[in-house]
């Protein structure tokens, strides 16, 4: 009886590490969504209402995003604060999303529109491969978690 | 930092250890020069010291730039392409590096080898003599002219603000330099009864001022332009006066500028004033002057 139960624990515990796997892609594929409206959003703020770069943190801080809270800063360097806060946040995206942020408001208009631009096809592009990789992995990850624990418990029996 | 001679807004603009150095000199400086691979330069008056700071890097003054511009370049082009920006407590930071320009007009600015950080002096009082003189009776349309740095535009200061108790005055602060506004709250004293047009481009803010705020007086720094000339010939048509600045070294030679002389012998101008090395030399009436 014993052996069976823990047969039972052994497949979910299989099954329930494969869907934490399916649900770490799922939410890095979010914050990725969300990393890619941010940088949208800024070029809005840059292009149409030139907002200074400490304006467009104060905004993206009232967000309600997995991001806003590192968008609050006190000092008189926005662009570092944050961008040191984001690289060590450990979401989605982090540093690629801090290098971008540490150079803002470092050119004229026209340059920081052109690394907006080029920035959003990147982060979309990690985009489409967290959705892919999380489209592939979403049938495969519980099964093989729920393959892997029942293994270990038919060893066990 | 209580004993320092040099405003807090200009300190935050600069490095740490110049700031430090700066806060044990005993100038009163009316500019704080930085030159790349030379120490900093203090000038007060037409004096200019040289002090024994360490030689300014190209790193500084990447940062004071960078500060000046409030760490976003991108939304003061038009600024930075004119080469110079109003701070916090009204200095005026002016620059000079590479230029890059297209048909004649300059597109950006990079490799920045020079910043002077003008230190802006509000003395009230100094233009008591003009108001009393032109201004106390009944609005009237004067022109100051002086020098560069003879101290115009601390006079024109004072006088925005004599006529702002008294006149409804529109004041056009094209570089933000009377007013020294910061979120639409001027740093300076401009008066109750004084509007104020912040960085508005000068056509476009005489047109609006006549237009909305009905102003008795209209207060402008540094005409001369073709473009200005259309403008306040509009104001005055519509039955406004005007204050006005322009720099020449003295009366007589302001007659030898194509756009003042065509205001001039309109009548636009009620009373002359020569400033010079901060003082007013003369105040003439210009009725006085045709007779």
């Amino acid at each position: 009886m014993i052996e069976l139960l823990g047969a039972l624990f052994l497949a979910a515990a299989g099954l329930y590490t494969g869907m934490t796997a399916l649900n770490d892609l799922k939410i890095k594929e979010r914050q990725l969504k969300e990393v890619v409206g941010i940088v949208e959003r800024t070029g809005i703020y840059l292009s149409s209402c030139r907002l200074t770069t400490a304006e467009i943190f104060a905004r993206l801080s009232h967000e309600n995003t997995c991001y806003s809270d590192l968008f609050t800063c006190t000092g008189t360097e926005p662009a570092k604060e944050t961008s040191a806060q984001m690289r060590v946040s450990g979401l989605a995206y982090c540093t690629e999303f801090a290098d971008y942020l540490e150079d803002l408001g470092s050119t004229d208009l026209e340059g920081e529109l052109a690394k907006n631009r080029l920035f959003t096809v990147e982060a979309k592009t990690a985009l489409g491969q967290a959705e892919d990789k999380r489209k592939k992995y979403s049938r495969i990850y519980p099964a093989a978690g729920l393959s892997a624990g029942l293994t270990a418990a038919l060893l066990l029996l | 930092m209580e004993n320092c001679m040099i405003p807090t807004a200009a300190m935050k603009l600069l490095p740490s250890d110049i700031t430090e150095f700066l806060e044990t000199i005993n100038v009163f400086p009316d500019e704080i020069r930085l030159r790349i691979g030379r120490p900093v330069t203090l000038t007060s008056g037409s004096k200019s010291v040289i002090t024994n700071s360490r030689p300014i890097t190209n790193c500084d003054l990447e940062t004071v730039v960078s500060r000046v511009f409030r760490n976003s370049l991108h939304s003061f082009s038009e600024q930075l392409c004119s080469g110079y920006m109003t701070c916090e407590g009204g200095l005026r930071v002016g620059f000079s590096g590479t230029a890059s320009s297209q048909g004649g007009k300059v597109e950006n600015i990079r490799n920045f080898s020079s910043v002077n950080i003008r230190i802006p002096r509000e003395i009230k009082g100094c233009a008591v003599p003009i108001f009393e003189n032109c201004l106390k009776t009944s609005p009237s349309s004067l022109l100051m002219c002086g020098a560069p740095s003879s101290g115009k535009t601390t006079f024109l200061r004072d006088l925005t603000r004599l006529c702002g108790s008294l006149y409804r005055t529109s004041l056009i602060d094209e570089r933000g330099e009377i007013a020294a506004s910061s979120l639409g709250v001027p740093y300076n004293d401009t008066g109750m009864l004084t509007d104020i047009f912040d960085s508005y481009p000068r056509k476009a803010a005489i047109e609006t001022a006549v237009r909305v705020m009905s102003p008795q007086i209209i207060v402008c720094d540094e005409i001369g332009s073709a473009d200005d000339l259309l403008s306040l010939e509009y104001a005055v048509n519509s039955g406004v006066k005007l204050i006005c600045t322009c720099h020449c070294t003295d009366i007589e030679s302001l007659y030898r500028k194509p756009n003042i002389s065509k205001l001039l012998k309109a009548g636009v101008f009620e009373h002359l004033v020569s400033i010079a090395e901060h003082r007013i030399v003369k105040i003439v009436p210009l009725a006085d002057r045709y007779d």
